[in-house]
């Protein structure tokens, strides 16, 4: 019978080792991408360009309203600075329907009804147009780079309030490149 | 015998480290080549610094207290099922201060307070200014409180002021996928189940006063999924939810992808 050594074992030993700690390098050595790359026969490409609009006034407050009346801001009263660099398209609408206390419903049609508010939108020296929600109408098409406007909001009360509590609502101005 | 065998599997080891590596670089070269090539930014990884100069050679970046989105259109080009195509949205964020006026009244032997802000507060207390209208104040922020709340002292008790913080604050955006209000000429909204599709590696960033953020947006198409429009279009949102009035606004991103035939 043969007794194996410890010297006799070495050597295999080391190199065992080395093969081992290989395999588990291997992980690190290959570059691991965060993401997937775009494939290869699909092309991407961008021109440069920014889109940058920001709106003056945050708050705007129509007052006490009475049932079926209209109660506009000038047409100059919000402002929108535009510092896209490039011409944009940029429609209005509303977020949401009113809120506080028994809610307005929204009228996308601006037809006024019971606890059913409707709002318009003119940018300056425009005609009014309808703000709605889903598909919104332009609050100024093919706006040239770097050029700001104003614009006003008319509000249609409701012909039938259920409680006199302060009503709020969110309008959203959009800009996405022409 | 074992000795050779473990020399063999060390070479076929190193051998197939070798050539993974050697893929990768190939991969980055062409992506280099389709850069410098195009007039516009062509692009299948992160965009390096010399796509960055491009865009400021062309179109100047609007002001640092302005906040935008870049670029305003992505072009997709030649895609199918199972495509991905990918590009990266980069978003500045133009707020840097928060002003709020508060009416404080303090209590009798009360010369410390707590006051709650609207909005998280960026870098340390020296950054926050405090102004009131009561000249026997003495007002020092003396530390901040979690996020959005600092502690004030050198209050006379038992009096009313306002006072006036300004500091500034990290902004909430919401980046999201959405289909257009009005499809460019040529393209029709992008099919609902598009949606799914559209990865946005960060919806939710927050962003230090004039930070420039570059988040990642990828559109994967599954395999045997079809689309029969032959040009469609979705936008990606971005919206600063931080600070909200009666009017927001929102800047979007088309993107204008055309199948291939």
């Amino acid at each position: 019978m043969k007794l194996l050594r410890w010297v006799d074992f070495k050597p295999h030993l080391i190199v065992t080792m080395i093969v081992a700690l290989l395999f588990m390098l291997i992980p690190f050595a290959i570059p691991q991408p965060v993401h997937a790359a775009t494939t290869a026969d699909v092309t991407v490409n961008a021109t440069p360009s920014y889109i940058a609009i920001s709106c003056n006034v945050s708050e705007y407050d129509f007052g006490t309203v009475a049932t079926s009346s209209t109660t506009n801001s000038s047409t100059g009263y919000f402002g929108i600075t535009n510092t896209s660099t490039v011409q944009t398209d940029q429609t209005i609408s509303v977020t949401s329907n009113w809120t506080g206390g028994v809610g307005w419903t929204h009228a996308e049609d601006a037809s006024p009804g019971a606890d059913t508010a409707g709002m318009m939108a003119a940018r300056s020296g425009q005609s009014w147009v309808t703000v709605t929600s889903g598909n919104p109408p332009y609050v100024y098409e093919n706006c040239a780079a770097l050029t700001d406007y104003t614009f006003g909001l008319s509000l249609l009360a409701p012909t039938s309030y259920s409680d006199g509590v302060e009503k709020s609502i969110t309008v959203r101005v959009s800009a996405a490149a022409g | 015998m074992k000795k050779y065998i473990l020399l063999i599997s060390l070479s076929v080891v190193i051998l197939i480290i070798s050539s993974c590596s050697s893929n990768i670089t190939f991969t980055n070269d062409d992506t280099i080549t389709e850069t410098k090539e195009s007039s516009t930014m062509t692009q299948s990884t992160v965009p390096t610094n010399e796509t960055s100069n491009i865009d400021n050679e062309l179109h100047p970046q609007p002001p640092d207290d302005i906040t935008w989105l870049s670029p305003a259109k992505v072009y997709i080009d030649n895609f199918h099922e199972n495509g991905r195509a990918e590009w990266i949205l980069t978003v500045h964020n133009g707020n840097q201060t928060a002003v709020e006026k508060k009416i404080c009244i303090t209590e009798p032997n009360e010369t410390i307070v707590n006051i709650d802000l609207k909005y998280i507060i960026y870098g340390d207390k020296s950054s926050i200014k405090l102004e009131s209208d009561n000249p026997n104040d003495n007002l020092e922020v003396t530390g901040i409180v979690g996020d959005d709340s600092i502690t004030v002292k050198g209050f006379v008790s038992d009096q009313s002021r306002i006072i006036i913080i300004e500091y500034p604050y990290y902004s909430k955006y919401n980046i999201s996928y959405r289909l257009p209000d009005h499809p460019l000429e040529g393209y029709v909204s992008a099919p609902k189940k598009v949606q799914d599709w559209v990865i946005i590696t960060d919806s939710t960033p927050v962003l230090a006063p004039l930070e420039t953020r570059e988040i990642l947006i990828a559109v994967e198409m599954p395999a045997g999924e079809v689309i029969k429009a032959k040009n469609w279009e979705f936008w990606i949102s971005v919206m600063d939810v931080t600070t909200l009035g009666i009017v927001t606004t929102e800047i979007c991103s088309r993107w204008l992808v055309t199948m291939r035939d």
